[in-house]
């Protein structure tokens, strides 16, 4: 503890966050927290910037077709290529072979971003938003 | 709003699950939900000084929430066993902390590292079996803690014969450290040999020799009795022995390497091992400035440092940690620690309020802090390869 500014010192509320204060000092930092609302807000601010970070740091990121794969847009682009290729066949062998490459584009296709382009959004960012700005929201 | 109690309650939990780690191990499931209960049921008496009051409630709650038969009957579990070996390798180091530097760490371990002190993974499987388990159950985490403790300052320093026997049977641990302590001893024995300096021109000569050592140590190929300073003394004549080598190339007229000596006199451990050229702060690994934290045997551990230099701006590392990224980490700070929502950091930063201009500036914002959080651990990984 600092005595002249009656504040734990940087070094001291590192240790107590890393766990590597004795007892006895550990104590005294806890007692220090519990009336100290400025100390306890640094405090706080490590175990939040912990929390946030131990979602990404220390996993591996996988690797960028793996997330093409994973991601919503593949699974509604492949979706959209699977009926479309359905409908492609059929149409094909019962009916009028004329002008069936246009029927099976998907309307509105060529105003859109590549989808490969998605390559860092994964199936939470897709669902963010989706939720926040709507199905037309573009990057 | 919380009264005082409860915030106390809560602090002293949630540091119980930092260092016991309570909830990976399964003894609790929600800190909040408990430290409530532990307020209510030990709110804290008159005249009662803080200490007393953490020692009657921790111990009462444990007893409450029968630590002792979770104990019993999760022995086994590897969640468990993890949390001990954390904590005896906690308990190690303050051991280790306050304990003269024995010889053997002289000669096979950085400055400011210990082989006497270490523990391998298999060495903790046998004191766990042989030592700890016959304890089980404990009363509680601190019970367990003081056992740990007893155990390691009983049973360490490491006696150096069995370091050598583990050597030989290359184990990783201690090869490991042993390499980083030849890395000043490359640099001061090119540097007076054959005058090259710099990482970039000995660390072939270093990579070499380490593994010309391990193959001489793992092939027993010292002569017995093997003990720290021949591995020390072997290391330097392999050195002398490759700088005399390069000496001869250079100068294209034979050198005499048959009068190496693979016994170091005073006058050597002198040149050796106090040059300017070996001087710690030339060398980070050599540096006790981070390992007296970071344990890098522990994820946790080394995460929490990686935090703790993110957020100190004292810290000597953190400029170069944050370099380049100043704005970003400020916004990153602002959205989790100061709980500003993307919108509230556009507005503030750039007075976009709404549309879709705003929407598109949220959407940016938060892709970039989730790049940052990536770029800022790799960078922070890349900075400490060089003190492990």
């Amino acid at each position: 503890m600092n005595r002249h500014t009656d504040h734990i010192d940087t070094d001291t509320l590192a240790k107590y966050f890393l766990n590597c204060l004795p007892r006895e000092e550990e104590t005294a930092v806890q007692e220090h927290l519990c009336s100290c609302p400025e100390c306890s807000a640094r405090l706080e601010a490590l175990r939040k910037l912990r929390g946030a970070m131990s979602d990404d740091s220390g996993q591996r990121r996988p690797g960028v077709l793996f997330r093409v794969l994973r991601s919503g847009w593949t699974k509604a682009a492949a979706a959209v290529i699977i009926v479309a290729g359905i409908g492609f066949l059929t149409a094909r062998s019962v009916r009028d072979r004329s002008g069936i490459v246009e029927h099976s584009l998907n309307p509105g296709m060529e105003n859109k971003d590549n989808i490969l382009s998605v390559d860092t959004f994964d199936k939470a960012d897709s669902a963010y938003y989706k939720e926040k700005y709507g199905e037309d929201f573009k990057l | 709003m919380k009264s005082r109690t409860e915030k106390a309650a809560l602090e002293l939990l949630t540091k119980e699950d930092e260092r016991y780690r309570l909830t990976r191990m399964g003894f609790i499931q929600d800190v909040s939900l408990e430290s409530a209960r532990l307020a209510s049921k030990f709110p804290r008496a008159d005249g009662e000084t803080f200490s007393e009051w953490k020692t009657r409630c921790l111990s009462g709650y444990y007893r409450d929430r029968g630590f002792k038969t979770f104990c019993g009957s999760h022995a086994g579990g590897s969640e468990f066993k993890e949390a001990v070996l954390r904590l005896f390798r906690m308990c190690l180091k303050a051991v280790s902390a306050t304990a003269e530097r024995t010889l053997t760490d002289r000669y096979l371990a950085p400055d400011n590292d210990t082989v006497s002190y270490a523990m391998p993974d298999s060495l903790f499987e046998d004191i766990y079996s042989r030592s700890l388990a016959p304890r089980i159950p404990f009363e509680s985490p601190s019970a367990m803690e003081s056992a740990c403790l007893g155990i390691a300052k009983e049973r360490f320093p490491e006696e150096e014969k069995e370091i050598i026997r583990r050597m030989q049977d290359n184990e990783r641990l201690y090869w490991e450290k042993f390499y980083i302590k030849l890395r000043p001893v490359t640099a001061a024995v090119c540097y007076q040999i054959s005058g090259i300096s710099g990482d970039s021109n000995t660390h072939d000569i270093w990579s070499d020799t380490c593994m010309s050592v391990n193959r001489a140590v793992v092939d027993r190929r010292l002569k017995e009795p093997v003990d720290a300073k021949a591995v020390i003394s072997y290391s330097v004549g392999v050195l002398k022995n490759k700088n005399k080598e390069l000496l001869r190339l250079k100068a294209r007229t034979p050198a005499d390497i048959d009068t190496l000596q693979y016994r170091l006199t005073e006058d050597d451990e002198e040149k050796y091992f106090n040059n300017p050229v070996t001087s710690p702060s030339n060398f980070p690994s050599q540096n006790a400035d981070l390992s007296t934290y970071i344990d890098f045997t522990d994820k946790d551990s080394v995460q929490g440092y990686f935090i703790v230099i993110l957020y100190n701006k004292e810290h000597p590392l953190h400029d170069g940690l944050i370099k380049g990224y100043e704005d970003k980490v400020e916004r990153m700070f602002e959205h989790y620690i100061d709980g500003l929502s993307y919108e509230e950091i556009v507005a503030r930063h750039y007075g976009i309020r709404e549309g879709k201009e705003a929407a598109r500036q949220c959407a940016r914002l938060r892709q970039e802090i989730k790049r940052l959080k990536k770029s800022l651990w790799d960078r922070f990984n890349k900075m400490t390869e060089q003190y492990r």
